[in-house]
């Protein structure tokens, strides 16, 4: 297996154009894993741990981009206040030898439904800004991601980075049920972000990708903050998942969980708003 | 006593944290070669041919080796029923079965060849499940049964076995059905306990190599003295020429107990003349062994004052594909079964199941963990329903020190009373904090094994003394207490004594370092042994000689005394079992109801251990052994999806980490002095470890308002749990 290590973002982006068989590397938390149990045997490695670039993150206007080697450990130290409901998804990640090397870029480059930081993405309405040597675009984060372990990354491109909005007074909120790695616990995740006029939410787990719950967001954007209402958010968001019975659980369970995590979730934010 | 019941440092801490303690992984061989295993990927097929020409083509490969090529020799081991191949002959009988051994130059080779061994089966009709191999038409994995070893140690009762049954176990005494049909209440229910991994950080390992003719094994092996006579018979050597050795192993917990991969290492060496290592990966030991999962229909019946009148076990045991170690799993579980109570009427059956499964053998707890969910769970169902408290009821009818609760074996050795009132006063019991379940229960498993033990202590003419015993170290502090020993016996310092261990080539027959014996009968092996080498000093240099002068003037110059000492089925430890190992553990729990999920708040034991010849280290068994009930209980388990195993690896099967640990851990030591080891001790490790499945479920039946059945208690079948409308247990 050849191995590439790029000591910059240009060096990089055209080592990707001259080797499209090669698989990108960052944390390797995935890409390892994959090796390991001999399920992938890709040609060449592409490590980025060497791209400065890539470990960086920075304001902009409406938001914050972040580099897609900015590890969860980062995402919880640098960006929790900024993005509350990124970092309560990053300390659920894997422990702390897999948040010091996991990055928010294999996350979605890896674009598995249970990936824990793409909830909160999906519910910011985040783009993933992608690049190649012919020059970089960004794509809002739900179309980025089309299919289980699935994206639109074309053979020439790599991940750059991912563009996050901030809004005035968002209250964001992560929840999961379960534990990732562990085969016979269901799980399923929500995240939701709320701010003036506008609610984003998004489901993982519990699907082929992570989803947006489009009326669920309608109705509790216009809502009042009641019992009564995330009660009824929950169930819309519960009937938006397209879960499926597996040796991890039932859909039926996962539907289930999924108003509780739901219905709390959007209670916690309407009260941090409030507070 | 100066040094016993201290808890000193350990005496390999420094070379354990510092990475300098050698493994057997750790160890290289000159020449050596590496070996890999290519699996099969049918759960139950005949196999018709193995093309081995596209792997002995990769360069560097020695050698590829099949089952049906190393005829006339009789690959298979087993220390009860000689029936597992080390590598497929005629049949594979479960999915991830050695079906090739490649020896190759470097392990990459040997890997890559691996995959390219290519087998032709012919499927035959599978059973995955224990029940239906026990039932009428299932396909019968061994249709020729081989006879069992004869050896004391492993005497088996039951019915007959045919078909799938791969042992039973079945006594009783009393009139169970008078006093069922008698009783005011009579509980009946059927719990799970799941098939488990008992994961250890060093996956199984061993280098073999024949030299100057005898085999010379280094392994990850628990009991090297089984494994000798397995490999012994497989070569047709005498045990005098099969040295197996086992440096520091990295866990063992009863899955490195008999033997692993030694047969492969072994048949690599004796194929290519080479040394050959075979070391496996996790996933790799997971295709291995695993313990036995359990069907348990459990029947008590009590008299309204909450008198236990009888108890009626049927256990069916999934044992998968090999017998390895479960007939002796399914004659613990019918003695754990039905608890420490004064019983009237018991009816126990037990039957071990064949089914095309990872082969089960031992575990920590070893059979209790799955009969004590039952047993448990009854008694806090029947105390809820009488009325009655559930430490009351238990009270009531736990056995009093000395009682017998099998006839004819030693009486129980501990005072259990006192044990449940240390443990649920650390509980807190009955009033649990607000939404809180408070779950407790109690144990007693024969343990000790059979009490064959023999050491051997030297003098040394500089006044130090070294000991050699078959005991191996797997984490669990056996050098550090032995010395301890040692040193007390002999009134020296720990600098001035050593501990040679578990090297058959060198070291004293042990039988075995499993259930719990180490301290307690290696611990009077080596007093014996002490007590001889004194007795030799006062014989040349009279009584109260120091050594190193009785030697100086018995040699002049040089010179040591070596003494012996054994522990036999003899005297004192005549009664079966040596001793009881008791398990009183319990725990404070909270249930998030509408997810389901558990969070255990506090775990409290108690260590019943006699006397701590080190405390330390007694906590850290208790600890240990009570967090793998806790994985048991919440989230461990082999899942089979079809023929295959869907979680064979330590991602999807998850073992407790540090963040499951309770917040709060309260472990309290019992010391009476009352058991038969060293200065009153018994023994520790698993005890700890058999209450908690039960505790845990219990706490949560006390929350959401019904007992569970099945674990582990993941969120989705806590949350059915709650949801279920029909009536307790
Ligand atoms: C024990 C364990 C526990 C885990 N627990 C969790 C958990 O709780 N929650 C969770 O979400 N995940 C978990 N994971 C998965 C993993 O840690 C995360 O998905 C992590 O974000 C991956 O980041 P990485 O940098 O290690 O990616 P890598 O493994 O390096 O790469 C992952 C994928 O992204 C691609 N890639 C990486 N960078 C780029 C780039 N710049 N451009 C294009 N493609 C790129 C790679 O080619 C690969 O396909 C766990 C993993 C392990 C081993």
């Amino acid at each position: 297996m050849e191995f590439l290590q790029p000591p910059g973002w240009r060096e990089a982006l055209e080592a990707r154009a001259a080797h499209p068989d090669a698989l990108p590397i960052w944390g390797g938390t995935d890409v390892m894993v994959e090796l390991n149990f001999a399920r992938t045997r890709p040609a060449a490695l592409l490590d980025l741990t060497h791209v400065p670039e890539l470990s960086r993150w920075e304001s902009e206007d409406g938001g914050v981009r972040i580099g897609a080697g900015v590890t969860y450990t980062r995402l919880i130290a640098e960006l929790g206040d900024r993005l509350p409901g990124l970092a309560m998804a990053s300390r659920t990640v894997g422990s702390p030898q897999i948040r010091n090397r996991g990055t928010i870029g294999g996350n979605l480059g890896s674009s598995s439904p249970a990936g824990d930081a793409l909830p909160p993405l999906y519910a910011a309405g985040a783009s993933v800004e992608v690049a190649s040597v012919r020059g970089a675009r960004r794509i809002p984060i739900d179309e980025f991601i089309v299919g289980p372990k699935r994206n639109v990354l074309g053979e020439d491109e790599l991940i750059a980075g991912v563009f996050v909005p901030v809004r005035d007074d968002a209250a964001q909120q992560f929840a999961k049920v379960g534990t990732r790695n562990a085969m016979v616990i269901a799980v399923c995740s929500f995240a939701v972000d709320v701010s003036e006029g506008r609610v984003g939410t998004c489901i993982g787990s519990a699907g082929p990708t992570p989803i947006r719950a489009r009326e669920a967001e309608a109705f509790a954007a216009s809502a009042a903050p009641e019992d009564a209402a995330a009660r009824e958010f929950g169930e819309l968001v519960a009937a938006a998942a397209s879960p499926i019975d597996d040796v991890r659980g039932t859909a039926a369970y996962r539907r289930h969980a999924l108003s509780v995590l739901a219905r709390r979730t959007i209670t916690w934010a309407w009260e941090t708003r409030c507070a | 006593m100066k040094v016993a019941g201290q808890s000193v440092p350990r005496v390999d801490g420094p070379a354990k944290v510092t990475g300098r303690a050698r493994y057997a992984l750790d160890l290289t061989v000159p020449g050596m070669t590496h070996g890999a295993v290519a699996r099969s990927d049918r759960a139950h097929a005949r196999i018709l041919s193995v093309d081995t020409g596209e792997a002995e083509a990769v360069n560097g490969v020695l050698e590829v080796i099949t089952g049906a090529s190393l005829a006339p020799l009789d690959l298979r081991f087993g220390h009860v029923v000689r029936d597992h191949p080390a590598l497929a002959v005629d049949r594979v009988l479960y999915h991830g079965e050695p079906v090739a051994l490649v020896v190759a130059e470097t392990r990459r080779a040997a890997e890559r060849a691996a995959r390219l061994v290519s087998v032709d089966y012919e499927d035959l009709p599978a059973v995955m499940d224990a029940d239906e191999a026990l039932g009428e038409g299932a396909p019968v994995l061994h249709p020729e049964r081989i006879e069992r070893t004869k050896d004391e140690g492993l005497d088996q009762g039951g019915e007959a076995l045919v078909g799938n049954l791969c042992a039973a176990a079945d006594f009783g005494w009393g009139d169970v059905d008078a006093a069922l049909a008698a009783a005011d209440l009579v509980l009946e229910g059927e719990y799970r306990y799941p098939m488990l991994y008992g994961y250890a950080m060093e996956p199984y390992n061993a280098i073999a190599s024949f030299e100057e003719g005898s085999l010379v094994v280094y392994s990850t092996a628990q009991h090297p003295y089984m494994v000798r006579e397995d490999l012994a018979r497989i070569f047709a050597l005498p045990l005098a020429r099969v040295r197996v050795v086992v440096p520091y192993v990295g866990g063992g917990y009863g899955s490195k107990s008999y033997t692993k991969v030694e047969p492969l290492a072994a048949l690599g060496a004796y194929v290519t003349g080479r040394p050959v290592r075979v070391a496996l990966s996790v996933e790799e030991s997971i295709l291995t062994t695993r313990s036995d999962g359990a069907r348990v229909r459990a029947r008590s019946a009590f008299a309204a004052d909450g008198t236990l009148l009888a108890r009626d076990f049927d256990v069916v045991m999934d044992s998968g594909a090999y017998t390895d170690n479960s007939p002796v799993v399914c004659a613990k579980l019918a003695n754990r079964c039905f608890g420490p109570y004064r019983i009237g009427a018991v009816r126990v059956r037990v039957r071990s199941a064949f089914t095309n499964t990872v082969p089960a053998s031992s575990l920590r707890g070893f059979g209790a963990p799955q009969g004590n969910l039952a047993g448990e769970l009854q008694m806090d169902d029947a105390a809820d329903r009488l009325g009655i408290d559930a430490l009351a009821l238990r009270l009531k009818n736990v056995v009093r020190p000395g009682e017998e609760i099998l006839p004819g074996k030693r009486g129980i050795d501990a005072d259990l009373p006192a044990d449940l009132d240390l443990l649920t006063t650390s509980l807190g019991w009955p009033n649990a904090p607000e939404g809180r379940g408070i779950g407790f229960g109690i144990s007693a498993s024969d343990a000790g094994a059979h009490p064959t033990s023999v050491a051997m202590v030297r003098l040394h003419a500089d006044g130090s003394a070294s000991a050699a015993v078959g005991a191996t170290e797997l984490g669990q502090g056996s050098r550090t207490v032995l010395s301890q020993i040692l040193a007390e016996q002999l009134g020296l310092p720990m600098e001035k004594v050593a501990i040679v261990a578990a090297d058959t080539g060198v070291t004293p027959y042990e039988r075995t370092t499993g259930a719990s014996r180490t301290t307690a009968l290696v611990g009077r092996s080596l007093m014996a042994a002490c007590a001889d080498a004194k007795r030799r000093v006062a014989e040349l240099a009279g009584e109260g000689a120091e050594f190193a002068d009785a030697i100086k003037a018995f040699f002049g110059a040089g010179g040591e005394i070596i003494g012996v000492g054994a522990v036999r089925r003899h005297g004192e430890f005549r009664k079966m079992p040596p001793f009881w190992e008791i398990g009183c553990s319990g725990v404070v729990a909270a249930v998030d109801a509408e997810t389901g999920r558990v969070r255990v708040e506090q775990l409290s034991t108690v260590g019943d251990v006699g006397f701590a010849i080190n405390p330390a280290l007694v906590h850290g068994q208790d600890l240990g052994a009570a967090t793998m009930g806790l994985g048991a209980a919440l989230s461990e388990q082999l899942v089979y999806d079809g023929q295959t195993l869907a979680n064979p690896n330590v991602v999807d099967y998850r073992v407790p980490r540090c963040s499951d640990i309770p917040e709060r851990l309260d472990q309290i030591l019992a010391q009476r002095q009352d058991g038969i080891g060293p200065y009153g001790a018994k023994g520790a490790g698993e005890g700890t470890l058999n209450p908690v499945g039960a505790a845990v479920a219990a706490a949560v039946g006390r929350i959401v308002g019904r007992y569970p059945r099945e674990l582990p208690l993941t969120p989705e079948r806590v949350w059915r749990l709650a949801q279920t409308e029909d009536a307790r247990v």
